[in-house]
């Protein structure tokens, strides 16, 4: 319910009202806007995780074809083998997985199913797939994530039990992987008014609308922009104005949250512990919020 | 006697151009700016307040599974799932996390001691590519996703809906954007004084006495403290109630005999 145009002229009012008289155009302030954009859920991904979810569809291929991993492939205690496939995750704003599915129509009974992926981190990957007990099972594959630090790509690397991979799982038609993922707000645009009423496509001021930043947390998005803008002048008593308004809506937020974990007990007391009473007290104290 | 009636837009306008009134002029100030900061401070606000009135800032969509989660959406408070009919069941579903739906969703792989029933719905949001941008979508189950007919028996022990499921989804909201200077404030008036402030905080910055921002600032946070000492207080109290209703403990002697009252016997 916010624009890209209505975030720009917040910016710009406030500046003026603060005096601040510097020319700042529509696309620097834009893209202070977009940094301040991706700041603020790098700041609350964890704290408010259900509004930065994203997801992707990634086409598992062949056994033994170009996804095949042939390192990290390796043979099954007691017998058998595990088949480790490598994808590539080419979505730019990947922060970090929350669940793999793999969905696939099976070749045997032509039943569609949708099975989970178990994530385990890059260290215990190797182990996984080596243990008797807790290797790759038919129906339970295990897959971790790592990124290169030498061109920054994000990839999937997933083993499957060989046998059950070839024989049950694999099927040309449909057998993709779905994988849900925290992400980075998308860019916001700015189309000029030149366009309105034309069939330029993207329609301006519908195009540009704020899909990813939750109602509440886009105040701390104006202000993380505005002191974007106002570090490269020397306004130090602006700067820190802002700098305080900016630590009292912060901290807002933050407190809330914490208090949201006692309301539950709070208003069912049947779950409360049993001694004293819990409630956060020194969450309340908000002397400590900047201001004056 | 003049009986309260709800704060309109107006009142609240009107109130902070009272406070504010010295340092105003023609090149300061228009409606249209004050209106604006009116809607993002009610906006900014709505988050903070929420534990102090649980049942205010409330929303109702209808929903489906899969349905787009409109853009003024906060917080969840319930989902009401509705039947198809008049005769059909009405439950709430409950809230679980995104990292447990596969295991309550599932028509092959879930619990089979747990997993969403029709009598027992379940829902959790999660965001995907929808059209052109990426949107949260709601998820309800049970539902068919994925399933292509399966195996017969899992059908009928999963209990299968039809069609998707519907309800009403209850959230806390921001304010809407739409109304007339003479609307009703969608606030509770307990906050309007400090919906007021924050208003002046916003609206004088430079072309005020800095003394007069400092003081406005410290009312703000003075008033804040107090909304939230009371509340601590209420909390306090209303669970020292609770426990007393809650467990009820046998008094552990007999309470002495207060003046004019026989000693009683008990043992």
């Amino acid at each position: 319910m916010i624009t890209a145009r209505q975030y720009i002229d917040e910016v710009k009012l406030r500046l003026l009202r603060n005096n601040v008289n510097a020319d700042f155009d529509d696309m620097t302030i834009l893209s202070q806007i977009n940094r301040a954009r991706r700041n603020v859920v790098s700041m609350t991904v964890d704290i408010f995780p259900e509004f930065f979810i994203n997801k992707t569809i990634i086409t598992v291929s062949e056994p033994y074809g170009i996804n095949y991993e042939p390192t990290l492939s390796t043979n099954k205690y007691g017998g058998g083998e595990i088949i480790v496939h490598r994808y590539n995750i080419s979505e730019g704003d990947f922060i970090k997985p929350l669940e793999v599915w793999l969905d696939f129509i099976d070749i045997v009974l032509g039943v569609r199913r949708v099975w989970q992926v178990r994530i385990v981190t890059r260290k215990e990957f190797h182990n996984t797939l080596k243990h008797s007990m807790n290797a790759p099972l038919p129906s339970s594959m295990v897959c971790c994530f790592e990124q290169n630090i030498t061109n920054g790509s994000t990839s999937l690397i997933i083993g499957f039990d060989g046998t059950n991979f070839k024989e049950f799982i694999y099927n040309p038609a449909c057998c993709d992987l779905h994988v849900y993922y925290f992400c980075l707000p998308v860019d916001l645009e700015l189309y000029s008014d030149s366009n309105l009423g034309s069939i330029v496509y993207p329609e301006p001021f519908s195009k540009d609308m704020e899909y990813d930043i939750p109602p509440h947390l886009q105040e701390l998005v104006i202000l993380q922009a505005i002191l974007y803008l106002l570090i490269s002048l020397k306004q130090q008593g602006v700067y820190q104005r802002f700098k305080d308004e900016f630590n009292i809506v912060w901290s807002m937020i933050y407190s809330n949250k914490e208090i949201e974990k006692y309301q539950k007990e709070t208003l069912l007391p049947s779950k409360k512990p049993i001694e004293g009473v819990n409630f956060p007290i020194n969450l309340l104290n908000l002397s400590n919020e900047g201001g004056e | 006697m003049v009986p309260h009636f709800k704060y309109t837009y107006r009142q609240i306008i009107n109130e902070a151009m009272l406070l504010i009134e010295p340092y105003i002029n023609i090149y300061n100030f228009d409606t249209s700016t004050i209106i604006n900061q009116l809607i993002m401070a009610m906006r900014n606000m709505v988050y903070s307040l929420i534990p102090l009135k649980l049942w205010a800032f409330k929303n109702t969509v209808a929903i489906k599974h899969r349905s787009v989660v409109p853009l003024d959406f906060v917080k969840d408070i319930a989902l009401v799932i509705q039947g198809d009919d008049a005769n059909d069941f009405v439950v709430e579903a409950r809230r679980v996390n995104f990292r447990e739906y596969y295991q309550l969703w599932n028509w092959e792989n879930c619990h089979h001691w747990n997993f969403a029933r029709l009598l027992q719905p379940i829902y959790t949001f999660a965001g995907e590519p929808n059209v052109e941008n990426r949107r949260m979508l709601i998820y309800i189950a049970p539902n068919n996703d994925f399933f292509n007919g399966g195996l017969p028996n899992f059908y009928s022990i999963l209990e299968m809906p039809v069609g998707l499921l519907r309800g009403i989804l209850e959230y806390y909201s921001v304010p809407s954007t739409l109304f007339t200077l003479d609307s009703e404030l969608p606030f509770p008036d307990e906050f309007a004084e400090l919906l007021v402030l924050d208003l002046c905080i916003r609206f004088l910055s430079y072309s005020a006495d800095p003394y007069k921002i400092i003081n406005l600032h410290r009312d703000i946070l003075e008033k804040r403290r107090n909304l939230w000492n009371t509340f601590a207080s209420q909390v306090i109290q209303e669970r020292k109630e609770m426990d007393i209703f809650v467990e009820p403990t046998p008094p552990v002697s007999d309470l002495p005999p207060i003046k004019g009252e026989m000693e009683n016997e008990l043992t």
